[in-house]
């Protein structure tokens, strides 16, 4: 294995400078992804030309051999496309895009209990922070609505005055609505770009 | 004897079938236990005698494991090439048994079709 890829067992001066030129444009095409993620195609891709070129038996020239098993891969610009689009959903989610994020949330929900639960409190978080940016714009109209908070310590959410309550600054919750969905997103967010890809 | 028109929409309609397939075949291959990259291309290869551009597996697996149909793990072990092994879930299960009963259907809906009264 060499720099995360399985080498075939090639010494031959063509087949090894065959093998550079695969290499090398492959890293190239692949150099948007991240990181891990492509160290692992190239692992995988690598892994199977080694195998392909031992099937062959050693009757060839090593690099006709090597050149067949690279061949088996087909053209890399349909499989390398294919990988492109596979993770534009992912590089998009990690950008921060909404619609991309609830879909890999969607696709990854269940397949752990931390996930799941991580996505059923911002689930829940960000409801919560709906609520009070709804109930923050419909104070501007009806001063009434908003947080109670009564004598005993109790509190009630209510589009109504309520007696023997005090209410809590309803001009607020626009901006604490606000503030709390930013920094709800911006968790999501920094946790999908953290979060390993499907390992 | 075919014509040129003739073979390039054979051809053509040839690759949207087998890409169709696909999906359904790497789940049968799968179903029969795990297995890694390869292998699994060898063994389409040799059962479906297509040509198959085997660099165009990975990304499908990959969409299958995303899609939890497939769960995947690296074999390391120390002396042999690392592999990263694939292997059916319960859900994969059950979409293939579907993929079954819907094939089924189709070679019965072809019989059909293609049989005189």
């Amino acid at each position: 294995m060499s720099n995360g890829m399985i080498q075939p067992p090639v010494t031959e001066p063509e087949a090894l400078s065959r093998w550079e030129a695969f290499t090398g444009d492959l890293r190239k095409r692949l150099s948007a992804l991240p990181p891990g993620d492509r160290d692992e195609i190239l692992l995988e891709l690598s892994a199977h030309v080694a195998d392909a070129y031992q099937s062959q038996g050693t009757a060839a020239a090593q690099a006709e051999r090597l050149g067949k098993a690279i061949g088996s891969l087909g053209d890399p610009d349909e499989f390398l496309h294919l990988w492109a689009e596979e993770y534009r959903v992912e590089n998009r989610a990690r950008r921060g895009n909404p619609a991309a994020l609830l879909r890999l949330l969607a696709l990854r929900f269940g397949r752990s209990a931390a996930l799941s639960a991580a996505v059923i409190i911002a689930g829940l978080g960000l409801a919560v922070c709906l609520l009070v940016f709804a109930l923050g714009i419909y104070a501007f109209f009806t001063p009434d609505a908003g947080l109670w908070i009564h004598d005993q310590g109790s509190w009630t959410l209510s589009f109504e005055a309520q007696a023997g309550a005090t209410q809590w600054k309803p001009s607020l919750f626009p901006l604490a609505a606000v503030l709390s969905s930013a920094i709800g997103y911006a968790l999501i967010v920094v946790g999908i770009r953290r979060a390993p890809v499907d390992r | 004897m075919h014509d040129s028109v003739t073979d390039e929409l054979y051809g053509r309609w040839q690759t949207q079938a087998r890409k169709g397939w696909l999906e359904f075949f790497l789940l049968l291959v799968l179903s029969g236990g795990r297995s890694y990259g390869y292998e699994i291309a060898t063994r389409l290869r040799e059962a479906t005698g297509a040509d198959l551009a085997e660099g165009t597996l990975y990304p499908l697996l990959k969409r299958l494991e995303r899609d939890g149909l497939v769960a995947a793990q690296w074999d390391t072990e120390t002396g042999t090439t690392p592999r990263k092994y694939y292997a059916i879930t319960s859900g994969g299960a059950a979409l293939l048994a579907r993929m079954r009963d819907e094939w089924a259907a189709w070679n019965e809906s072809v019989e059909q079709l293609g049989t005189k009264e």
